[in-house]
């Protein structure tokens, strides 16, 4: 009889953890999704979170192994598979006639995609610009990063496009879309940020100002969910080495 | 004896066995950092290669054993600061470069002996401008590929050490989950979830302004056997 008891309450607990797992695994993510992807409809699979302090970071794929990536349920990155990613590896545009022409042709590609892309997330591709360009030779990739500017100032509102020689989309990112656009208007005190920086550098070095720095860059983020001028500072010590640090001004 | 417990016995000291060649046999990761803001560089190496490799972690300590641990590592990770040629292991200022050092403070990658079989898959200089090029120092990553490695990344610009953990992460996570993908994929892969997490201006640093040197076209199978 004891015995009897003891099985039956097992399988009442097993049973019970396997639907409240169910059930949570359910409410947190989808196991599939059908998408609209470049005009192609996708259905793509879960396939791990690469959790992050900055939050979750899922990532599915589709049939042929390409990989999507998905934040607060935000299409944020594509990544083609690793047969595409070879091949792009082993072409250049060293074999192609008229190079110059040829770049022309990948700048204008990649800033298709980046417009194509951006529309899909409801927002206009209008505000963005050429930020960087690049040839990246250990992987074949033509890399192009767009970015918002507000008056004069990055903002962490970018889309990165890399393309191979034959102008196929290899990968794309984009996170932050449209949400700094509530603060186009936004104007930066810029001898109050001066000040921080030197405040903060004197706190920093102490009495002992050995080393010397220069502002990096300096962008609109969002850091612990407030509206910062992030300041990347380069430090360079005396013994010629850099290092760097960040400052976060309140905006 | 009965058959049963006999069965047990071979069975565990076949495992037992089986599990100290493969440790014995492990390859090593070896890993420089500097402090509790760099040591996530060197504990997601742990964490993702440790299943396969022995993987050493050093923190703010010096270059004595450095060159040695190159020539005897499969993957070779700096986390430190950095200038054009060279970079540093320790806070006394002690380093390694691509030439140019006086051996002591700066030991140089150019006094190893060649090594045609490449036994360095990858060394990954982190730190500001290693991947410059300096008129004393050299150039870090040709001369680590010229002498032992496959392959070498470093960076021409001022690198921040939260986009270094990260991307660090991302590369090392490929390599873990996907042992069939080439280092040069685990470059994209990791580029382009830098910009998934922490948006696309930090990414375009640590991607575009990325010196490599030699082949990237190696698997991680090829690299753990």
């Amino acid at each position: 009889m004891k015995k009897k008891i003891f099985k039956t309450l097992t399988f009442i607990g097993i049973a019970t953890l396997f639907v409240t797992t169910v059930s949570a695994i359910d409410n947190s993510l989808e196991l599939k999704k059908d998408i609209s992807f470049l005009e192609s409809k996708i259905e793509i699979n879960y396939k791990e979170n690469l959790g992050t302090e900055n939050g979750s970071l899922l990532v599915y794929s589709d049939k042929e192994k390409n990989e999507f990536i998905y934040k607060d349920g935000d299409l944020v990155a594509y990544i083609a598979n690793d047969s595409i990613l070879s091949t792009t590896q082993k072409n250049s545009l060293d074999n192609k006639i008229d190079v110059n022409k040829k770049l022309i042709e990948l700048e204008t590609k990649a800033s298709n995609y980046a417009k194509q892309l951006i529309n899909a997330k409801k927002t206009s591709f209008d505000s963005y610009v050429l930020y960087d360009s690049a040839y990246l030779e250990a992987t074949g990739e033509y890399s192009y990063t767009y970015l918002k500017m507000f008056d004069g100032i990055l903002v962490n509102d970018g889309i990165m496009i890399s393309i191979n020689a034959d102008g196929e989309l290899i990968t794309f990112s984009g996170a932050f879309q449209g949400k700094f656009d509530n603060y186009k208007n936004l104007k930066v005190d810029t001898v109050a940020v001066e000040k921080f920086i030197k405040d903060e550098m004197t706190k920093y070095f102490g009495t002992d100002k050995k080393c010397e720095y220069s502002v990096d860059k300096q962008y609109i983020n969002y850091v612990n969910d407030e509206l910062v001028l992030q300041i990347g500072i380069n430090i360079i010590h005396e013994d010629g080495l850099q290092s760097t640090e960040v400052l976060n001004y309140k905006l | 004896m009965k058959k049963s417990k006999l069965f047990y016995l071979v069975f565990f000291t076949v495992l037992s066995l089986f599990i100290f060649i493969n440790k014995t046999d492990a390859k090593t990761i070896t890993v420089h950092y500097n402090g509790s803001s760099r040591v996530a560089t060197y504990n997601d190496i742990r964490n993702f290669m440790g299943y396969k490799y022995t993987v050493n972690g050093y923190n703010n300590q010096g270059n004595g054993s450095a060159l040695n641990q190159m020539q005897n590592s499969a993957a070779f990770v700096v986390h430190n600061h950095g200038a054009a040629g060279r970079q540093q292991l320790d806070d006394s200022g002690t380093g390694i470069a691509g030439k140019g050092g006086n051996g002591t403070t700066w030991k140089n990658i150019s006094s190893l002996s060649t090594n045609a079989s490449k036994p360095l898959y990858i060394a990954i200089f982190y730190g500001c401008n290693t991947g410059t090029v300096s008129s004393t120092y050299g150039n870090i990553t040709s001369q680590t590929t010229s002498k032992i490695a496959k392959a070498a990344v470093a960076w021409t610009i001022s690198t921040y050490v939260v986009d270094v953990n990260l991307w660090n992460q991302y590369f090392f996570n490929r390599a873990k989950n996907n042992m069939s993908s080439t280092a040069s994929a685990a470059l994209t892969y990791a580029d382009t979830t830098l910009a998934a997490a922490s948006g696309a201006i930090n990414a375009t640093g640590m991607k575009n302004n990325r010196v490599t040197s030699g082949n990237f076209g190696w698997t991680f199978t090829q690299m753990s056997l």
